[in-house]
């Protein structure tokens, strides 16, 4: 392991590479400042650009847009009681309050230390526990594989809308546009209709740009009368100033992080629950739990340490099984894919320059976002006063170009606009999209799989129904399966 | 209208919006089954598979809207939509004509002039009719961004401009 990290901190330091890192750390920087703009959307929107980087250098910039963005959520949240993203909704609690009472640096400061903390330590925990994990993946065979990928939709189903069947509705429609195009194995042509655009399936940068771009674009509009004035903040005391406030909470940095690491390692817990258990196990440790919502500091280092941690967390999954934790990361996967890149051991031996060049630029970019997040904060705070009239117009834009510039084919506009539909038709609905996505992203491995395994057994179903319960890998991930339906199941009948 | 009452107007709303939802669901199993069907199971395997699937769930949510809204009705709650809501959707409808339009007519307008014109003429038109009424600043957005993103894609990553009819 210790060559392949060698060999990525020989990638890293390219010019190209901390170019790229820098990129995407201001690019997330300012996505997770503008509320309506998602760390989703943004890494949807800019995979475009990284398509034709090599693949290290495009995954670096990825993956400094996924950091960056997640933390600075928190400025908004603290300056404007806006969170920026949803994992910046426990950091309002404290977050603002010290704003009222004119400590928004000191908040700004906790929150961008805390982050940075949160951030490395789950980087750290993503360079020692996915490698054995990849390696633990090569005793999966194809039956595993297409199992994995009925997992990660399952959980994405049960845990991300109200209603279970809505969801499972959602990853199934996925899956389905998953398999227009050509068989895997046949090559035969299901649902193209004699379009040529379709012969090769719908390109899956082009969906995450329409399924992403276009609903959110409506909803900016439908809530875009909201004329209240932004009220500046004036604070201008140093934020390094505060940097031994943070480390001397280690106790709460180190339990923070530990929970952010384990809900991202969790499929579909997501930032936002992160931070909040973080906020709430701060809480129940700390000596003074009254002051927690009106300004309190281990509240907001609690919160942000955690929601940063879980960004390392969710790599885990992601990287050496293919099963994204969170719509973020079911994005970062589609990005890893059109690069040619397939998560599991192979990833890790094949490819481990690039692997290990990516795990490692997280550490730069977790670095990087303290002074670019301090320096920006404040000035970013004018970019939320820019119109949607100005705001929604310019993203349509870049998502036409972008999904153009893929194959460099108008075809791919209009599939964009298919899929934008599909999309708004969700929200309209209430459906929820990350199983969509989970189902457009898994759908060709899981037909692929399962197409390899009913081979093995002669096309014989039973057989290959047999297969899923006496292997004893497959055996698990059904039962993990079965819990991951009956928690969402349980989840919906409590709330109902 | 009591908050109570415009609650349980909300709730009954989701439920017929749901019920669409489902039955919509359900045709749309029924149309791809019929599709993968007809397709040789060697290469349909999945997709007959996931038609199936779909249409159950379809079933199912359905069946579990009507049991819901017995429950509703057996405690004597209204079927109206209150008018806020059908507003709001009304709203969200017709953003989302205006976007799907507008990005037809981008669309057309990259095959019949070139980008660069194309992207001015939409930019501007957009942010107008989204409600920007500043020239200056609408002119300078509009031929910025069209700068920015042909450098982007155009210039440094070698993506080939749409090709136009009228212009080069």
């Amino acid at each position: 392991m210790f060559e392949n990290i060698l060999l990525g901190i020989t990638l890293l330091f390219s010019l190209s590479m901390l170019t790229a890192i820098a990129g995407g750390v201001v690019g997330g920087v300012l996505i997770g400042v503008l509320p309506g703009l998602t760390s989703t959307m943004g890494i949807a929107l800019l995979i475009p650009i990284t398509f034709s980087m090599p693949p290290a250098v495009g995954l670096a910039m990825l993956g400094g847009i996924y950091l960056a963005s997640t933390y600075s959520g928190a400025i908004s949240a603290i300056l404007l009681n806006i969170p920026g993203t949803p994992a910046a909704v426990a950091t309002l609690l404290d977050g603002h309050p010290m704003t009222k009472k004119g400590q928004s640096t000191r908040a700004l400061a906790l929150a961008t230390f805390g982050s940075c903390v949160g951030g490395l330590i789950s980087v750290l925990a993503l360079l020692f526990i996915a490698p054995p994990l990849a390696e633990f993946s090569l005793r999966f065979g194809s039956p595993e594989y297409f199992l994995l990928a009925v997992f990660g939709i399952t959980v994405i189903s049960s845990l991300s809308g109200k209603d279970v069947e809505k969801g499972l509705i959602a990853g199934v429609i996925g899956l389905f546009l998953s398999t227009i195009g050509n068989h895997p194995l046949t090559g035969f042509m299901r649902f193209t209709y004699e379009i040529p655009a379709l012969y090769d399936g719908i390109p899956l940068v082009v969906s995450l740009i329409g399924l992403y771009s276009i609903p959110e674009v409506i909803d900016m509009l439908v809530t875009r009368a909201s004329g209240e004035k932004i009220k500046l903040d004036t604070d201008k005391s140093n934020p390094f100033a505060f940097l031994p406030e943070v480390i001397g909470q280690k106790l709460n940095l180190i339990r923070s992080s530990l929970i952010g690491i384990m809900i991202g390692i969790i499929p579909g817990v997501g930032c936002s629950i992160g931070g909040f258990m973080a906020y709430d196990g701060a809480k129940r440790s700390s000596k003074t739990p009254e002051k927690f919502g009106t300004g309190c500091s281990e509240g907001v280092v609690a919160s942000e340490t955690a929601n940063n941690a879980v960004t390392g967390g969710t790599l885990i999954p992601l990287l050496t099984l293919g099963v994204p934790g969170n719509p973020v990361t079911a994005v970062l996967l589609g990005g890893i894919m059109i690069h040619g890149l397939r998560p599991g051991a192979e990833l890790f031996t094949v490819n481990a320059d690039i692997v290990y060049s990516f795990i490692l630029s997280l550490f730069v970019s977790n670095i990087l976002f303290v002074p670019v997040g301090l320096f920006m904060a404040k000035y970013c705070v004018r970019l939320i006063q820019v119109p949607k009239s100005i705001l929604a117009p310019s993203i349509l834009a870049l998502a036409v170009v972008g999904s153009y510039a893929i194959r460099g084919s108008v075809d791919d506009i209009w599939i964009m606009l298919f899929v934008g539909f599909c999309g708004f038709v969700m929200q309209f609905f209430d459906i929820p999209r990350a199983p969509m996505v989970l189902g457009l992203v898994l759908g060709t491995m899981a037909e692929g799989e399962l197409s390899r395994s009913l081979a093995l057994v002669h096309g014989d179903v039973t057989a290959f129904l047999l297969q899923l319960v006496t292997r004893p890998i497959s055996a698990i991930i059904l039962i993990l399966c079965a819990i991951s339906l009956f928690q969402g199941i349980k989840q919906q009948l409590r709330r109902n | 209208m009591s908050f109570e009452t415009n609650r349980q107007d909300r709730l009954i709303s989701r439920l017929n919006k749901d019920r669409v939802f489902a039955s919509g669901t359900l045709i749309l199993a029924a149309y791809l089954g019929y599709q993968a069907f007809s397709y040789p199971v060697e290469s349909a395997f999945f997709p007959r598979v996931l038609s199936v699937l779909l249409g159950l769930l379809a079933l199912l949510l359905i069946i579990r809207l009507s049991l819901r809204q017995r429950k509703e009705r057996s405690v004597g709650k209204t079927i109206e939509t209150d008018a806020s809501t059908l507003s709001a959707e009304w709203r969200a409808i017709r953003s989302a004509g205006m976007v799907f339009t507008s990005i037809i007519i981008y669309g057309l307008l990259l095959t019949l002039v070139n980008y660069e014109l194309a992207s001015i003429i939409y930019l501007a038109a957009m942010m107008l009719i989204f409600g920007f009424r500043r020239p200056v600043i609408t002119g300078s957005i509009s031929v910025g961004l069209t700068v920015l993103l042909y450098t982007i894609f155009f210039h440094l990553l070698g993506v080939s401009r749409p090709e136009s009819l009228l212009f080069m």
